[in-house]
């Protein structure tokens, strides 16, 4: 189910009645929590759903088992079945066909022929978020920074609570099982921050990325057919989109869950105001970063080796985190940008991060990452290497037929966010919209409901981390 | 490393919320109605301005009414409602609309015309084949959109809505088109990437009489359109529809109790698709129900069989005649019913 469909406008307030009329009974109020999740999962497909209940099962039974022995090899074993379970099934299901046909190009190349099948997978919604989430908590469990959840069903709200269960962000056991095993209170803050959430985040999605996507895409389908100012238009509008598009989700994700009482982790940061590759990383996708982070990089070794070491731990991290995204060579190559460019970085700045001195020097690193970050999401975006390598090279200011109609557009979808994030940089408040006063605070709501309904993609587009 | 941004939480109480919520529906519904109000006064969206002009003209029509023209926009463009004014020295208005009203629209229009006292001597009706066989779905897209709304339950014939048009009916005129911020998003995206014409909006060059002139070829347009209507004949039933039929059987009653006579005319439409396997068959098929009908109904003149072919140096599309293709349409209609009548006793 989409959050920006009809069929989300009757299940949430249904469920919301329900929740509302549970808030006494914690056991049947989950119930309720547990029941929606798999509706909302089995409405996109009911067979991906036992995928699912197999990892909630074994993830929770593995769990608690590393929480009753103290023997550490049994422990590594079971922690081991869990990694590879959950590794397994999004091997098999996302990277199977990737990883046949790049064996047998590469096979090819040397001359040798080989047969291994193309199953033509396809890929169960959700399922880097979800196995991710789940075999964070049996680590932690693992390591003994979260005990084990007690309960399964406890577990299974855990890991498949619907606001987040497809798109994230990956939460955290120790974060998120207490706030489900103990009664929540809906207070007033949460209901108005929660509105406001999902307000903006529907704006950003149905709005900004959605009109945003109709100047990217055919740019991005047809790059030879485009130059000059219309492919650096192109490049700007998939940079807003996929930021639109992602942030959106989390903010919906995260409003919703606000209105249950629920609190689920800020995702992104005002990431077009980082002034280095670090910095981004801090901000955008803050839930993915910070797992590879604790769960690939710190393993590796982390910034514990010598300076040689940790650049390979940060280059092989964010090649896996670029891979995590996609079966295919432009997030390899992606990860490998990034990857890249947080090791100049490291080496230049020798891991410290000194503030700019003035405002001038600030903008400039901001502006700097910025133009870095587009690179990067051409890299993402273009279909395949000569892609890339003439978008790159074709970009720049000579103008066509269509430019200034293109850059209106941009312009105009653009503006929006610009204006706000602003304001929260400005402010340092990620909810600077709540904190204006009563009139202008309503004019800016109606503004952007009113905006939902006229500009608003009536198209039903899915999100773009939905294909993560 | 210098701090992120965080959220600064701060308290609220449910006398906020319902504040601010109250306050934020007050003012999207203030934003509404005055984008309603603009929207009609201004509409950007040329058949809506078209659809509403017209009804505007049945609303009060003129008196000493010669010629009453009906139909969808390929009658809006074509009949030239000046030059049959000027051959018998009476008043003479275009209420043609567009294809989606159908033939039910050409009767809604009639009523709505005599309940304003209006008497028209001769209704000249012009459709394009493809629109005597459109269903009541394609009805129902446009029927709510009428502005300022129109009770089309009062107008005969009655329709056959299902039960589930019936709500959407119901649904959509009571309560989505108060939001034109909804219904009229197209105009309002328009408006967003055309700022410069807020303040000068586009007008649809519609003559006081109600005949919409058309200056210049679109080729763009005629390439678009033309397969589309080719294809859609190729593969559609040409059996005239339930609900056209009982409309036509309805202007036709209204005309008898009128004393007039209703002058059905085919359509100006691309040369190219005479002849066509895919296109003539069709036409054929409709002229044979129109010329049936007009057989069995003393009040009704099938004017001719075939459309009007036009080449497309004097088209818009494949049916929208330009100035140049309306003046010989207009002509020729006006001959063939001049000469009737001269020939009737």
């Amino acid at each position: 189910m989409l959050f920006n469909s009809f069929t989300f406008l009757i299940f949430f307030p249904v469920v919301y009645a329900l929740y509302l009329a549970t808030q006494r009974r914690l056991a049947l109020q989950n119930a309720v929590l547990l029941a929606a999740s798999y509706v909302f999962y089995g409405w996109w497909s009911l067979k991906f759903l036992g995928l699912l209940l197999v990892t909630t099962g074994l993830d929770w039974t593995l769990g608690r088992a590393l929480g009753r022995i103290d023997d550490p090899r049994a422990r590594k074993t079971f922690v081991t079945i869990s990694i590879c379970m959950n590794l397994g099934l999004l091997g098999f299901f996302k990277y199977h066909d990737f990883f046949a046909r790049a064996l047998v190009d590469a096979l090819a190349r040397v001359g040798l022929t080989l047969s291994v099948p193309v199953l033509h997978v396809v890929l169960p919604v959700g399922i880097s978020f979800y196995t991710f989430q789940s075999m964070g908590y049996v680590i932690d469990v693992y390591r003994r920074t979260s005990p084990p959840v007690e309960k399964l069903f406890d577990f299974a709200v855990y890991v498949a609570f619907f606001p987040q269960l497809v798109a994230g962000p990956i939460e955290r056991a120790m974060h998120m099982v207490p706030q489900l095993t103990r009664p929540r209170v809906i207070t007033p803050a949460l209901v108005h921050e929660g509105l406001q959430l999902m307000l903006w985040g529907f704006f950003k999605k149905l709005v900004v990325a959605d009109n945003l996507a109709r100047i990217a895409d055919p740019i991005f389908s047809a790059p030879r057919s485009s130059h000059g100012v219309d492919l650096l238009i192109g490049a700007l509008a998939f940079t807003g989109q996929i930021y639109g598009d992602f942030s959106g989700y989390t903010d919906i994700a995260r409003g919703v869950a606000r209105m249950l009482g629920i609190e689920l982790m800020v995702n992104f940061r005002l990431p077009y105001f980082a002034r280095n590759p670090r910095d981004f990383w801090a901000r955008w996708h803050v839930s993915l970063s910070t797992w590879l982070r604790d769960y690939l990089y710190v393993p590796l070794g982390g910034n514990r080796r010598r300076p040689g070491r940790m650049l390979v731990n940060l280059l092989i991290t964010m090649l896996l985190g670029g891979l995590w995204h996609g079966a295919a060579w432009n997030f390899v190559i992606w990860g490998f940008f990034h990857g890249s460019w947080l090791v100049v970085h490291r080496l230049a700045t020798s891991g410290e991060d000194r503030a700019p001195r003035s405002a001038l020097t600030q903008a400039g690193a901001i502006a700097g990452t910025f133009a870095l970050t587009v690179v990067g999401w051409v890299i993402f975006r273009a279909k395949t290497g000569a892609d890339i390598a003439w978008i790159l090279t074709h970009w720049g200011f000579a103008t066509s037929a269509s430019s200034s109609g293109l850059a209106w557009r941009l312009f105009v979808f653009w503006l929006p966010l610009v204006i706000v994030d602003a304001a929260q940089a400005a402010s340092g408040d990620l909810l600077r919209l709540a904190k204006l006063r009563l009139a202008p605070r309503a004019l800016v709501y109606a503004s952007l409901f009113c905006g939902i309904l006229a500009f608003g993609s009536r198209a039903g587009r899915e999100f773009i981390y939905f294909q993560f | 490393m210098h701090a992120l941004p965080t959220e600064i939480r701060a308290g609220s109480s449910w006398r906020d919320v319902w504040r601010e919520v109250a306050l934020t529906v007050a003012l999207v519904v203030a934003i509404n109605a005055l984008v309603d109000r603009y929207l009609d006064i201004h509409p950007t969206n040329r058949a809506k301005a078209v659809v509403q002009a017209k009804w505007d003209l049945v609303r009060a029509p003129p008196k000493d009414l010669g010629w009453l023209v009906v139909g969808d926009s390929s009658a809006n463009q074509g009949v030239d409602t000046r030059m049959l004014a000027a051959a018998t020295h009476e008043a003479a208005i275009n209420v043609a609309t567009v294809g989606d009203f159908g033939v039910v629209g050409d009767a809604w229009m009639l009523q709505a015309l005599l309940a304003a006292g209006g008497h028209p001597k001769r209704i000249v009706m012009v459709h394009v084949a493809d629109v005597w066989v459109r269903g009541l779905e394609v009805l129902e897209r446009v029927v709510t959109r009428l502005r300022p709304p129109v009770d089309v339950a009062r107008f005969e014939p009655p329709l056959a809505w299902s039960m589930r048009q019936k709500l959407h009916l119901a649904w959509n005129h009571h309560f989505v088109n108060r939001f034109p911020f909804y219904t009229q998003n197209d105009s309002l995206t328009w408006l967003l990437l055309n700022p410069g014409k807020i303040l000068h909006p586009p007008q649809v060059r519609l003559d006081p009489s109600g005949f919409e002139s058309e200056p210049e070829t679109s080729p763009e347009l005629f390439a678009q359109d033309t397969p589309n209507l080719r294809k859609f004949m190729k593969g559609s039933s040409a059996e005239l529809t339930a609900h056209q039929l009982a409309a036509l059987e309805t202007v036709a009653r209204l005309t008898r109790r009128l004393h007039a006579t209703l002058y059905i005319r085919p359509s100006p439409l691309w040369e190219g698709f005479a002849g066509d396997p895919a296109v003539q068959p069709f036409v054929n098929h409709v002229a044979d129900q129109l010329e049936h009908f007009a057989a069995t109904h003393a009040s009704v003149v099938l004017l001719t069989r075939d459309p009007f072919w036009l080449p497309a140096t004097q088209l818009q599309n494949a049916d929208h005649a330009t100035e140049e293709g309306a003046r010989r349409f207009t002509q020729s209609t006006l001959d063939e019913i001049l000469h009737r009548e001269r020939r009737a006793p």
